[in-house]
């Protein structure tokens, strides 16, 4: 008690020694929630708003009137909120997001921030999980050629995979210091035109696949054959029932696509096409913005040959990918790192998933709690005490608590968070759902 | 102006009589003869009256010298009447030059020498001016003790507007240049023509070989090895150097190392990054046995203060003899014999930051030797006769090991042989034309040998003639050079692990030999009170490259200086008034690389089975053997220079200003050729169907058709033939042509002011400006690359023609401004010299090029994603514009011999073939930003740097210095682009560094 008491007492020394220097202000700030006009729900109470600075971060849940209220100090904010309701049968997503507002001095509190908010669906087909931040080798070095994403049917219904394309936003890299799609008002140029840039190639099955409910797909996104030969801690992704990006005519990296498992059928492989440069497919290893999509009207060949869908920024060629074409999406940005800029728009991705490379790490969607233990029969089937969590080291967990790998095993059937804001879906796995050593 | 008006009313009244004259003593059908003297005396030394033993007395205009011996006696002979430019000169002494008439015989004469130290009224720390008629600048001893240097190319820092150095340390794998004449990065290989000189020996890059050998490698030589404390002076020919020298365009450094009596000098140096320590002596062998110069030098540098282990050594040993004989009849004989041996390089393998294990090494080693011979035989037919001949051997060979590991089997290509080939594993067969290296972990270390060589000798005969106060010297000379590669090329420690490697050693290459042949006429004809000297000269190079289709080469270069000294000395307000003229071709010998076929390989995937469960993997390649294709019509790059230069002083001030254009004409530069190539292909689609289980597989391919056969190791199942897709590439391959002419322009100026006594101060005020124009204009072939395939999943098929190349600039342009004031303040009784020197950019500008035949290459596009011609814009420099370039034309693999103009059909294929439009796009080129061929201006920029040189008695003295001592943290402003850079680290001006040297003289 007394070491507390001196703590507490050294504690105001120090704030009251750093008040002498510099008075940090508290302004009150009021955001103001907009529905879409064309949207059937409108303003409610007890939606979650997040001002998040530079190491801070506030929360405060709407009134009534959409309204939420904070008293803050001064700093450059991104102001967000994710709302997620249902109407006549239908999930509707509800996201918006602000960057760069500034909270500083002659701030007046009568100033409201208006939130435009964008409405979305929610996908039949989710990314379940991206790994591709490298593993640790046997020695000193790191591995990083054992990419893959999982792609999980989070409805009731199969899917068609049918014409569905991978991409990677451009740039490749949230931690970019200069992202050139960044215009002078502080927001993405591509923002009002409601598209995406897929950067340098974009990949596509060579045939249909059919994704049952619940069920998932693997698709290595680099070497796809047995990297634990080599490599202890890795995965083994040389299997009859997974997918690769595996285009040797396009992307003839040596290290990053090495032969194809035999195990893995050839139309099991994804076809290319690329429009960008380079001999392997750019998805960061540090901070991708990877997203999935399906081209309408058109095919995957077809719209990525088109070069009057060309957008270009230095050092990247990208195809403009609408918004209402994109079936899911993750933004990811580099852990402790402070240039992080956010490059999806919010109807795809409204947040972002903190990621550290090198550490066998993956980006694992969060469990819908409520919605799986709905699920009849299911609850007893859920496996909680997850233990894969990065909280200790900066990173994140799933706050539902539910392991949703041993789950699975364990028989049950997992509704994964969809509210396209990987702020709230995703958390930072401490490794990959398919390494088995 | 009356000067000139007197001039040629005098010329009128003699024109015919001299020019008559003139032609005779060129021709050498006039004996001239005239009266002869001798001049004979003591050389002593000012402070102790001791003779100054094998100091030079010389009377240059008249090829004649003498050495004194040990009583400091000379005596010069023959030497004809009229005025007589005496010179005198050892190391550790200032030269000095007296001017006498001679009407008889003048004996008893004493000339007194100073010993070169801060106590004299009179000391250089700038360039000075050179005397040839070739303009040059020289840095002496006291000037390189000031400016305290990290490596030798630190001098161009004092040429006019030269800037410092901006290495800190030499703890790098990137090499030291000498750029004199254009800067790297211009075109036509500006640092590739510096010749490099140390006592004769030229350091040549001609043999160097690059690992790769698809890309060139004409830079110029690496001067890291050169020891900094044996240098006596440097002098670097900016204007067009004697026909003497030859194999160069772009400048001539010529690094003159100590020789002559000297104490024990122990210098030691230090800087953050850097330690030197070195010793040197001239040792008077007594006796007639000459001088012997010892020279030791150790310098260790490091890249990183707080990890000081990667580092640059060099360990140097200089020995030089030098000895006068047949003194006493008047025809002396020097002698003079040089060896230096290095031992050092880079070596990062103590650096524990590295991974484990990985390192790279670079050797540095080097043996130079060299001898020359001058004698004096003053015969009515000729004065001197010289003969030296000089060996460089410099040994780069590098290593680097590397940690590799892989998940499944890697192949390692090794044959050499036209055909397909499969992979087998190293213990199934070490001599398999593909090795698989196999699934795991592993250290690859990689050597590549450059062992260079060049030797060459030299005979040189003058004759000096005098008629009355015309006097002439013609040069008659040959030389013999010969530069090679004896390095075993590219190889690996262990050859299980070795990648994709075909042994080439290039010490099976020849060597190249040259043989020079010059002659040089110097006239110098008074006329009234003026002089005008005229130099021509003229130099063939016959090159025979033995083994190469080149065969033998020959080349001309002649060369024009002339110099019109108004007047000297005179008592009026410009004392001194000459002007010099310069016109000259000189021509640059090509590397190793533009010469030799060297052998290259395109291996095509033919066959790629599924990695099995254990990480095997059966790769099979076409491997095609290829050289670089002989061009027959390659021409020897050569450069023409036009200079004029003044020179005057006026009321005490000197200035000194050049004005020189250079034209670089068919500089080495290569491109590309594309030929098509059909083949088989096969892949896990076609063994898919295989009853043969995976691990039972023998794979084997058929050299000549490609077919892949599968045999079951068990015999269960029969052998099967796979199926196989057909398939097509473009092969490329590499020729060396001559690139189009490079123009740059410079005019500099350097302006010593008169002392201010009262302060003790000089000001000295120079700078250059400098324009440089490179543009390519040969037509040439383009592909994307081969990994880009077609909508219908096809190899890529057309080939771009771009006049020019294929990159939306095909040149550029620069201009600059670059001036420098320095002020030193020089205190003779204190022993000190005290410098500040400001190094200013007052006007930096560079713009991209587009154009062909002067016209404008390229079109406006209205944004970067377009790709048609703006409707609004046509001028690509109309600024932020986005540009593109389309071909000239373009070929399909579907009939290669048809041309088909780019842009018709493109712009037709928009709105009529849309499949073709977005196929031909890919061909056309672009620029990255809209600021591309924005002209590029950056703001005013300063740095500022402090030297203090102050001697303690006559045994010590401590030099400091502070480069960019005021840490200049500013900002620039880049016009082009509209953006701001700090000036802290960045390639304007040097960091702040710093450094202090002793040197003691015992």
């Amino acid at each position: 008690m007394k070491k507390i008491a001196y703590l507490m007492l050294f504690t105001m020394l120090v704030f009251l020694s750093c008040k002498k220097d510099k008075t940090v202000k508290v302004h009150s700030v009021t955001v103001q929630l907009a529905y879409p006009a064309t949207s059937s729900l409108t303003v409610t109470a007890d939606v979650v708003v997040k001002l998040t600075g530079k190491g801070t971060s506030f929360e405060a849940k709407t009134n009534v009137e959409g309204k939420a209220i904070f008293n803050v100090p001064t700093d450059i904010y991104e102001v967000s909120a994710t709302d997620s309701r249902s109407n006549s049968g239908s999930a509707f997503i509800y996201n918006g997001v602000k960057s760069n507002v500034a909270i500083v001095d002659g701030w007046s509190a009568d100033n409201v921030i208006k939130l435009d908010l964008i409405e979305s669906k929610t996908s039949q087909i989710v990314i379940k999980e991206l790994f591709m931040g490298g593993t640790p080798a046997d020695d000193t070095g790191v591995f990083n050629y054992d990419r893959y994403v999982v792609l999980y049917n989070n409805s009731n219904t199969a899917a068609n995979l049918d014409n569905l394309c991978l991409a990677t936003v451009a740039p490749y890299n949230a931690q970019l210091t200069n992202n050139a799609y960044y215009g002078a008002d502080g927001k993405l140029t591509y923002e009002n035109e409601n598209w995406m840039p897929a950067g340098q190639a974009i990949w596509y099955f060579q045939k249909n696949v059919v994704v049952e409910p619940g069920k998932q797909i693997v698709i290595a996104l680099a070497n796809s054959l047995n990297n634990t030969i080599t490599y202890s801690k890795s995965v083994n992704l040389n299997n009859a029932a997974y997918y690769a990006t595996y285009d040797l005519a396009s992307f003839d990296h040596a290290a990053t696509y090495r032969v194809a498992g035999e195990n893995i059928p050839t139309d099991h492989y994804l076809k290319t096409v690329k429009y960008g440069t380079g001999a392997a497919w750019a998805l960061s290893n540090t901070s991708p913005g990877f997203f999935i999509f399906n081209p309408q009207n058109t095919t995957p060949v077809a719209f990525g040959n088109d070069v009057s869908q060309t957008s270009t920024i230095t050092g990247y060629v990208s195809r403009k990918v609408p918004t209402s074409w994109i079936v899911d999406g993750v933004e990811s940005y580099l852990l402790n790192n402070s240039n992080n800029k956010k490059r999806f728009l919010p109807s795809v991705d409204a947040g972002y998933v903190y990621h550290v490379n090198g550490n066998g790490y993956s980006l694992y969607r969060n469990v819908d709690e409520q919605a799986t233990k709905a699920i009849a029969g299911n609850e007893q089937k859920l496996v909680h005490n997850y233990q894969f969590g990065t909280t200790a080291v900066g990173g994140t967990t799933d706050p539902s608590g539910i392991d949703a790998e041993a789950s699975i095993r364990n028989g049950a059937r997992i509704i994964y968070k969809d509210t396209n804001n990987s702020t709230n879906d995703f958390h930072l796995r401490s490794r990959a759902s398919l390494r088995t050593n | 102006m009356s000067v000139f008006i007197n001039f040629f009313d005098e010329t009128k009244r003699t024109e015919k009589k001299r020019l008559l004259l003139v032609f005779a003593v060129l021709i050498g059908f006039v004996n001239i003869a005239s009266a002869q003297f001798s001049i004979s005396g003591k050389v002593l030394n000012r402070r102790n009256q001791e003779p100054v033993e094998f100091a030079i007395v010389a009377v240059p205009n008249n090829g004649l010298w003498a050495n004194a011996n040990a009583k400091g006696e000379f005596i010069i002979k023959n030497i004809p009447a009229g005025k007589v430019k005496l010179s005198v000169q050892y190391l550790g002494f200032v030269k000095r030059e007296y001017e006498y008439t001679l009407d008889k015989n003048l004996t008893g004469l004493i000339l007194l020498m100073d010993e070169d130290n801060l106590t004299l009224s009179q000391v250089e720390i700038t360039a000075k001016k050179g005397t040839d008629l070739a303009t040059s600048f020289l840095m002496d001893r006291t000037a390189l003790d000031h400016l305290q240097m990290l490596n030798v190319t630190d001098v161009s820092a004092l040429l006019p507007g030269g800037k410092t150095n901006r290495s800190i340390h030499l703890a790098t794998t990137a090499e030291q240049r000498f750029e004199i004449n254009g800067a790297n990065g211009e075109r036509g290989n500006p640092t590739f023509g510096v010749g490099v000189e140390i006592d004769g020996v030229r350091l040549s890059n001609n043999g160097l070989r690059d690992q790769s050998a698809s890309t060139t490698r004409v830079h110029g030589v690496d001067t890291k090895n050169i020891s900094t404390s044996n240098i006596e002076s440097v002098e670097i020919v900016t204007g067009l150097p004697s026909v003497e020298f030859g194999d160069v365009t772009n400048g001539m450094v010529k690094i003159n190392t100590r020789k002559g009596i000297s104490p024990y000098i122990l210098e030691l140096s230090t800087r953050p990054n850097t330690k030197q320590v070195a010793l040197s002596k001239g040792l008077n062998l007594g006796g007639n046995n000459g001088v012997l110069n010892l020279n030791l030098d150790y310098t260790r540098s490091i890249s990183n203060l707080a990890s000081p282990f990667t580092d640059y050594k060099r360990n140097s040993l200089s020995a030089n003899y030098n000895n006068t004989f047949n003194k006493k009849n008047g025809s002396p004989i020097t002698f003079n014999f040089g060896i230096t041996g290095n031992i050092g390089g880079y070596n990062s393998e103590a650096d524990p930051d590295l991974f484990v294990n990985t390192y790279t090494k670079l050797n540095d080693n080097v043996l130079r030797a060299n001898f020359s011979t001058k004698w004096l035989l003053n015969k009515s037919w000729i004065t001197n006769l010289e003969a030296s001949g000089t060996l460089n051997y410099n040994d780069k060979l590098s290593e680097t090991s590397n940690n590799k590991s892989a998940p499944a089997s890697t192949p390692s290509i090794r044959t050499s042989t036209n055909g397909y080939h499969v992979g087998e594993i190293y213990e199934n067969n070490a001599n398999a034309p593909i090795i698989l290296i196999p699934p795991g972990y592993w250290y690859e270390i990689n050597y590549v040998d450059n062992k260079l060589i060049n030797y060459n000798g030299k005979l040189k005969a003058n004759w000096f003639k005098q008629y009355s106060n015309l006097s002439n010297n013609l040069m008659l000379g040959s030389e013999f050079s010969v530069s090679g590669n004896n390095g075993k090329g590219v190889y690996y420690d262990d050859i299980r692990y070795a990648p994709t490697w075909r042994e080439y050693r290039y010490d099976q290459e020849s060597f190249v030999k040259n043989y020079a042949f010059y002659a040089e006429d110097l006239l110098s004809i008074p006329i009234n009170h003026t002089i005008l000297q005229l130099v021509a000269g003229i130099r063939s190079d016959i090159t025979d490259i033995n083994g190469s289709e080149y065969g033998l080469v020959s080349s001309w270069s002649p060369r024009l200086n002339a110099k019109y000294i108004l007047w000297e000395k005179a008592n009026k307000v410009v004392s001194d008034f000459n002007v010099k003229l310069g016109w000259g071709k000189t021509v640059k010998l090509p590397g190793f690389d533009v010469l030799f076929a060297t052998p290259t390989f395109r291996d095509i995937l033919t066959f790629a089975p599924g990695t099995t469960a254990s990480g095997e993997t059966f790769y099979a390649y076409y491997t095609m053997p290829r050289t670089r294709i002989f061009n027959p019509d390659l021409k020897w790059q050569s450069n023409v220079q036009k200079e004029i230069a003044i020179n005057m002083n006026i009321a005490g001030n000197k200035l000194f200003i050049t004005a020189s254009q250079d034209k670089t004409s068919n500089p080495y530069t290569y491109q590309t050729d594309y030929t098509p190539f059909f083949y088989k292909l096969t892949s896990q689609v076609n063994l898919e169907q295989s009853a043969i289980p995976s691990v039972n597989r023998i794979y084997t391919i058929n050299k000549y058709t490609g077919i892949v056969t599968v045999t079951d190791k068990t015999g269960a199942f029969p052998t099967e033939t796979l199926s196989y897709a057909d398939m097509y590439t473009f092969l490329s391959n590499t020729k060396y042509i001559n690139g189009s002419a490079v123009t740059r322009n410079r005019i500099t100026w350097t302006v010593d002011f008169k002392k201010i006594e009262a302060l003790k101060t000089t000001i000295r005020v120079d700078g250059n400006y400098y324009t440089y124009k490179g543009i390519e204009e040969t037509l040439s072939a383009y592909m994307p690359n081969s990994t880009q395939m077609m909508a219908n999943g096809k190899p890529y098929k057309y080939i771009g023609f771009f006049g020019g190349g294929a990159n939306s600039a095909n040149g550029e342009m620069s201009r600059s401004v670059d001036m420098n004031f320095t002020a030193i303040t020089h205190i003779p009784k204190l022993r000190l010299i005290l410098s500040a020197r400001l190094e200013a950019s007052f006007y930096k500008l560079s713009r991209n090029l587009s154009e062909i035949n002067g016209k404008q290459r390229g079109i406006v596009l209205d944004n970067r994603d377009a790709y048609t011609p703006s409707t609004q814009q046509t001028d690509i420099y109309g600024g932020d514009r986005f540009v593109g370039l389309y071909p000239d034309y373009y070929v399909s693999l579907d009939d290669l011999n048809v041309k088909i103009p780019f842009a018709e059909k493109f712009l037709w294929a928009k709105d009529n073939d849309v499949a073709l439009y977005n196929e031909l796009a890919k061909l056309v080129q672009k620029s990255n930003t809209n600021y591309y061929f924005n002209s590029s201006r950056v703001s005013n920029y300063y740095s500022a740097n402090l030297a203090v040189t102050k001697e303690i008695g006559r045994f010590a003295s401590l030099s400091f210095f502070a480069n960019n001592f005021l840490n200049n943290l500013g900002k620039v402003y880049y016009r082009g682009s509209g953006t701001q850079a700090s000036l802290f680290n960045s390639s304007l001006i040097p960091v702040f560094n710093y450094g202090a040297s002793l040197r003691l003289k015992i």
